[in-house]
């Protein structure tokens, strides 16, 4: 038989040093293996297409053109957004941070409480704090790495695109991709799926509700909320590239700002004048206004905000995320069970 | 001798419910204690207190020498196999070893191995996969790899077939004479119970009944069977805990170690461990707890 | 049909007989008892070890320790530590010569008692009775240790 230390009864000596990392790894293999699988099948997909972007790039010539006044440059990069992929079907990429979040961690709890097995967990020598806090940090931690590189592979292979069309910082996509927001809200659909698979104790439930909780919130950010993190600034003049335009407005010539109809009438009106199919050179919409005397007054972030932007959203997501985080461990180990 | 499980006043409020209250119980190591009571009776509230899976709405609850339940200290000193053998249905028996590797202070991973061996469960197969008899030993080995002092168990025998039984509780009796560990198993059956007890617990309604060596329960109790007529009479004498009578014939069921006790024309009959218990949970007001004897002719109560 | 033998070294095993009513521990200090009067236990021989009756009844190892330790008071067995409990004191074992002398006359004595009407269950009533009445005599006489140590020998 073994010689086990048992000289001191209760205290044979240390926990394994990895085992926690090794219970919380054995518990969500599967649901690595299905992220990381997503993530290279993606790595593949971004690479592949990113790598001939630049191909095509280069043999447009671009990389000469200063900037895009010129007509020449103008349909040269008109040629490579008509070659680059639509991005409309990238907007899947804004349900990852609640599938992600709600998937991991929906279950983390519930279904624990579900099936009984805490009974088990929790009444092992390390404990249900180390248990539960080990779960948290690892999970999270690959969370974020792993939504990192969707942002940092879409960006990569955005990164032709952008450079020649400089669209302004707001853009879903860039917004979202482009900084840190994406981890963060990965991380706060984790913890909230964490959170409510406690509360609710029904894994499916808490997985369900956290998802379309945390995509309606971030659906709601993208396309109508975060705008609203600062005041924009209003200009009648011309704005730069990568300036974010948020709100339009039109002032006739005897000062009167113009609502949404009469906006509209003249739009139509600039549309009525435009020469049929192509014929001769067309006059952009802003210098027709002008011409006419019309002021355009442009409510706008300017670029350098994306940063701000950023942080702000990282800022009072991750005071969100923390709180979660805090009252999930605290409701823990008040014993529910 | 130190206590394997110490409360003192203790209590649980589920909502509005009490499902154990005014509990004071000091079992001591070194036995195998059956907590036996009706379901409902508030057998799993008492063991889920003791091994802090969940919190005393009042008074507290002491584990394998004084540690406080669920703290650090009695994680690592006391064992728990709960109902239906909770372990994850999708690992294999030999990542359920692992996991327990993994999570405990003391390990014997040689042991578990070897006793899954002897019963012929292969490591490889899923948890899920096995009978519920196996499952049953695989909790079992996973918790005596711990090394215990305290192993407690949640009605293990429930689930299981005459034979798996049989075989769990061979197993369970060689862990104790092999390792000197103080087991609590609570049960809804008391058929049995004293081939496997040296002390019992009696739960009902929430209240803990009985509590005391079978040994001197057995010896201080007796059946005394006379004509009803003299019934009254003799109840008088002795603490009465049963009075069974017919128009004919009573059967009185006393609580006393006299062994001269019987009066004339009545005999006296030894009591098995099994009748005393359900004689007790038949009679709700009933209770023999340490602590001062009843007075004779006293009904035996709270 | 499987023969189970196990490799316990002891010549005996014992079984239960939950619904007996007898204690357990003091089934088990009975079968000693038989197993030395019919020869199957002789001195010097060990009983099984006390993992072994665990093991195979599913018993309190407490009372396997309780019986041997009442066999010991009874000056039957001895412990040797890390060794085992084995048998050191006789019961009055009856020759087998005497046992057929002692049949013999209870044979008589059951012919005696059918030809006066008397039935097998009313037979073997009057036996337990006068047991009964055997044993209580025993126990009337002060100090008498262990008393029904002795039996076995019908006076």
């Amino acid at each position: 038989m073994t010689t086990v230390d048992s000289s001191v009864p209760g205290r044979g000596g240390a926990l394994p040093r990895f085992g926690l990392v090794w219970v919380t790894w054995r518990q969500h293999r599967f649901a690595f293996y299905v992220l990381l699988g997503m993530l290279a099948a993606f790595a593949v997909l971004m690479v592949a297409v990113g790598l001939q972007a630049r191909s095509t790039y280069d043999q447009l010539g671009l990389g000469r053109c200063a900037s895009f006044a010129g007509d020449r440059c103008q349909r040269l990069r008109m040629e490579l957004f008509d070659w680059y992929p639509q991005q409309f079907p990238f907007l899947f990429l804004l349900l990852l941070p609640a599938g992600f979040g709600a998937i991991t961690g929906g279950p983390l709890i519930a279904r624990e409480l579900e099936t009984g097995t805490y009974r088990f967990a929790w009444t092992q020598g390390a404990g249900r704090t180390r248990w539960l806090l080990t779960q948290l940090l690892l999970i999270a931690a690959v969370l974020a790495a792993v939504a990192e590189a969707y942002g940092a592979l879409y960006t990569w292979y955005n990164a032709p695109l952008d450079h020649v069309m400089r669209f302004g910082f707001g853009d879903y996509l860039g917004f979202e991709l482009g900084g840190i927001v994406f981890p963060v809200q990965t991380l706060l659909a984790f913890v909230a799926g964490v959170f409510a698979g406690l509360l609710i104790r029904r894994t499916m439930v808490a997985v369900g509700a956290v998802f379309l909780g945390s995509f309606g919130l971030i659906a709601a950010l993208v396309f109508k909320l975060r705008r609203y993190y600062m005041t924009p600034l209003v200009t009648a003049g011309k704005i730069s590239p990568r300036d974010w335009v948020v709100g339009r407005a039109y002032v006739d010539p005897t000062g009167h700002l113009l609502d949404t109809g009469q906006s509209h009438i003249l739009y139509v009106k600039y549309l009525a004048q435009l020469p049929s199919s192509g014929d001769g050179p067309s006059v952009s919409y802003r210098d027709w206004l002008q011409a006419r005397h019309y002021t355009i007054v442009t409510s706008y972030h300017p670029a350098g905000r994306f940063w701000t932007f950023q942080f702000i959203e990282a800022g009072w997501m991750g005071l969100l995320i923390l709180l979660l985080g805090i009252a999930t461990v605290r409701l823990v180990r008040r014993r529910i069970g | 001798m130190s206590a394997a499980i110490e409360t003192s006043g203790l209590g649980k409020r589920y909502g509005r419910t009490w499902a154990l209250r005014d509990c004071s119980l000091a079992i001591p190591a070194g036995h195998v204690v059956g907590l036996v009571g009706p379901n409902g009776a508030g057998k799993t509230t008492l063991l889920s207190l003791a091994v802090g899976l969940a919190t005393p709405t009042t008074g507290q609850v002491r584990v394998a020498g004084g540690r406080p339940a669920g703290s650090a200290a009695a994680l690592d000193a006391v064992a728990f196999v709960a109902q239906e053998a909770a372990l994850y249905r999708n690992l294999s028996v030999a990542d359920m070893l692992r996991m327990g590797r993994s999570l405990n202070r003391r390990w014997d991973a040689e042991r578990a191995r070897g006793r899954l061996a002897e019963l012929d469960i292969p490591p490889g197969r899923k948890v899920g996969a096995l009978s519920g008899g196996q499952r049953s030993q695989v909790a079992l080995t996973l918790a005596l790899a711990k090394r215990p002092e305290l192993l407690i168990l949640d009605e293990p025998l429930a689930a299981l077939d005459p034979v798996a039984r049989h075989d769990f509780m061979s197993a369970l009796m060689t862990a104790v004479s092999e390792d000197g560990v103080s087991v609590v198993f609570s049960s809804h059956v008391v058929a049995e119970l004293e081939r496997v007890c040296d002390y019992v617990v009696v739960v009902h309604g929430g209240r803990i009944q009985v509590s005391g060596e079978v040994e001197e329960l057995v010896a201080g109790h007796h059946v005394l069977t006379g004509p009803s007529d003299q019934a009254d009479a003799v109840a008088q004498r002795f603490p009465v805990v049963r009075d069974r009578r017919t128009f004919a014939q009573a059967h009185l069921l006393v609580r006393a170690s006299d062994p001269d006790a019987a009066p004339p024309g009545w005999q006296r009959h030894a009591i098995g461990l099994e009748e005393l218990v359900l004689a007790y949970i038949r009679e709700p007001s009933a209770s023999a707890l340490p602590g001062p004897k009843p007075a004779p002719g006293e009904q035996v109560a709270c | 049909m499987d023969v189970d033998k196990d490799g316990s070294p002891s010549p005996i095993e014992f079984r239960l007989d939950p619904a007996s009513g007898v204690p357990t521990y003091l089934q088990l200090v009975q079968q000693v008892e038989q197993a030395l009067r019919l020869g199957y236990l002789r001195q010097g021989d060990q009983l099984p070890r006390v993992k072994d009756v665990v093991a195979g009844l599913a018993i309190n190892p407490n009372t396997v320790l309780k019986a041997y330790r009442e066999l010991e008071h009874r000056g039957l067995v001895a412990g040797r530590r890390g060794l085992g409990t084995f048998v050191e004191g006789t019961l009055d074992r009856v020759g087998l010569r005497e046992q057929a002398a002692l049949q013999k006359s209870m044979l008589a004595w059951m012919r005696t008692a059918s030809e006066a009407g008397l039935d097998d269950a009313g037979m073997s009533a009057l036996f337990t009775a006068a047991l009964h009445e055997l044993r209580q005599s025993r126990e009337g006489r002060p100090d008498e240790e262990g008393g029904s140590g002795r039996a076995g020998v019908v006076a």
